[in-house]
């Protein structure tokens, strides 16, 4: 009897992940505990970054078997295997996989927009534009530093400050480099509001950044509906690889603005994005297994990541100075970085730096325009990437 | 276990890449770019020409039908403000909620822009929005934000 139980304590013991763990994982499970502090005790996008933080403590613990990133990359996946031996975040790591969960947030994204700043002043949508050029220079930047055109094009999208995006570009092209872009992408958007005022005022003067935007005119509600169809015609007309990005988010946009849905609405904007954000936080951050995220890699996103972003928030500026010259000094142009997405962040950084130069401006209204061009702007960006290299 | 030879081996297939062509890189730039002004400036013209399209049917629709609603002039500054309340009879509501929005309005724009007169020609009822179940349901889901 004593025979027996010494044998299994003694299989416990060497099946315990005291016996079998290594330094990097103690390494990994550190920086997932520092991921969770920032989320936790700093509020830095805890509704993402908590759960990725999680996940990443638990792909980190040895012998847990709850995810096997081996399963996933490579050309051919043996979705046979995953079913048979997977663990419960590699089957849920097949909605990230088979690009299912960033649609599904993006239609829970659009049913919370309101694009009727868009559609008042239309022109925003050249600022949407103009900020998605640094994903495209970050792409030459990441190239430089020896990543592959896919692995590139990945970290370039962290530019689009948008997380679904990077994530759906990412899984499909570099689905190694999952982890290490995600936490980029998500730590990069909750700072924006400190990367980006030092940017916005050294690219303006006082003068450009005191102007005072006319007021928006009213948007009727017909406008507010038709907007959601002729975007999705248009942009999916011209990108279909952006089709699943820009169709869920303007189905969620339509099914708010027709007003006739409540139910659904409630249910998307709730309930299916809050699930919906647990299974792709956790799962995200359970591709952050140590041999994956301890990389020279993860260094190298990291720097690329925040090029991205800074050139992003750059080019929507100087765009915006452009404007502001075209029009006669009538835009103002804080309202360009606003551009990079990462609604309403952005947006209300655009109002934060405007009201410092004078505190009677109010901006917010008009960065809102830009800044949910931002959305469809790097969806299309991220169809261009996914049709040349997917 | 994690078959981690197999993991490792997997990223440098997709690592082991050929060297970069430079080519290929600057027409993904350009195409990225030109793709993706290519669609926004669409767009643009696109809402735009909507939007003059829904600004002239709405002009039509105002110039046809005449204005029937209860029309209520007033010479806006500080004045009526304090008129306004003075004169709210106990009569027919219209009239009463006319003087009241026709006060808040003359106080708004006294404040914003002084010495400048304005007239509220027409003052139209909203169309409701649905039963009071449906306003309880959507006041209850509100509550929260």
């Amino acid at each position: 009897m004593l025979e027996v139980f010494k044998e299994s304590v003694v299989g416990m013991i060497n099946a315990s992940g005291f016996v079998n763990v290594n330094w990097q994982q103690l390494v990994m499970i550190g920086i997932a505990c520092v991921l969770a502090y920032l989320a936790i005790g700093r509020g830095f996008e805890p509704l993402l970054l908590l759960p990725i933080a999680f996940g990443m403590l638990l792909t980190n613990i040895p012998g847990g078997n709850l995810f096997h990133m081996d399963f996933f990359v490579g050309n051919e996946i043996d979705y046979g295997q995953v079913l048979h031996d997977g663990g419960l975040l590699d089957i849920l790591y097949l909605g990230v996989k088979l690009g299912i969960y960033p649609p599904l947030i993006f239609l829970g994204i659009g049913t919370m927009t309101d694009f009727g700043p868009l559609i008042a002043n239309p022109k925003s949508f050249l600022l949407g534009a103009a900020a998605q050029i640094g994903i495209f220079i970050a792409f030459i930047g990441a190239l430089l530093l020896g990543f592959s055109p896919e692995e590139a094009s990945s970290i370039g999208i962290i530019g689009g400050a948008d997380g679904p995006t990077a994530i759906l570009v990412t899984k499909t092209l570099a689905p190694h480099l999952l982890g290490s872009i995600a936490v980029a992408a998500y730590s990069y958007m909750a700072l924006v509001p400190v990367i980006q005022p030092p940017i916005m005022k050294a690219l303006t003067s006082k003068k450009e950044r005191s102007v005072k935007m006319d007021q928006l005119r009213p948007i009727s509600r017909t406008e507010k509906i038709i907007f959601p169809i002729v975007v999705t015609l248009v942009v999916c007309f011209l990108v279909p690889d952006a089709t699943p990005l820009i169709g869920m988010l303007m189905l969620g946009n339509l099914m708010k603005e027709s007003g006739v849905v409540d139910r659904l609405v409630k249910t998307a904007q709730n309930e299916l994005m809050n699930i919906i954000t647990i299974f792709l936080g956790v799962t995200v951050g359970a591709t952050a297994s140590y041999d994956f995220f301890l990389t020279g890699k993860t260094l190298g996103i990291l720097f690329m990541g925040l090029a991205a972003f800074c050139l992003g928030t750059a080019a929507g500026v100087l765009f915006g100075k452009l404007m502001y010259i075209m029009t006669g000094g009538k835009v103002n142009p804080l309202i360009g970085s606003a551009g990079v997405s990462a609604v309403p962040m952005a947006a209300r950084v655009s109002q934060k730096v405007g009201s410092e130069t004078d505190p009677t401006n109010f901006l917010l209204m008009h960065a809102m325009g830009p800044n949910v061009a931002g959305v469809i702007g790097s969806a299309v960006a991220a169809g261009v990437l996914l049709s040349i290299y997917g | 276990m994690v078959n981690w030879n197999a993991a490792s081996s997997a990223i440098l297939a997709v690592a082991a890449k050929e060297k970069v062509d430079w080519n290929e890189a600057w027409g993904t730039v350009l195409t990225g770019i030109v793709i993706v002004f290519i669609a926004l400036v669409a767009l643009v013209l696109i809402v735009m020409l909507f939007g003059k399209i829904s600004a002239s049917v709405t002009e039509k629709a105002k110039a046809v039908p005449a204005a029937p609603a209860p029309a209520k002039p007033a010479p806006a500054a500080p004045a009526p403000v304090a008129a306004a309340p003075a004169a709210v009879p106990a009569g027919e509501d219209m009239d009463e909620i006319a003087a009241v929005i026709t006060a808040a309005l003359a106080t708004v724009l006294a404040g914003e822009e002084s010495g400048k007169s304005y007239v509220v020609k027409s003052i139209k009822r909203v169309r409701n929005t649905g039963s009071a179940w449906r306003s309880a349901g959507l006041a209850e889901n509100l509550s929260s934000f």
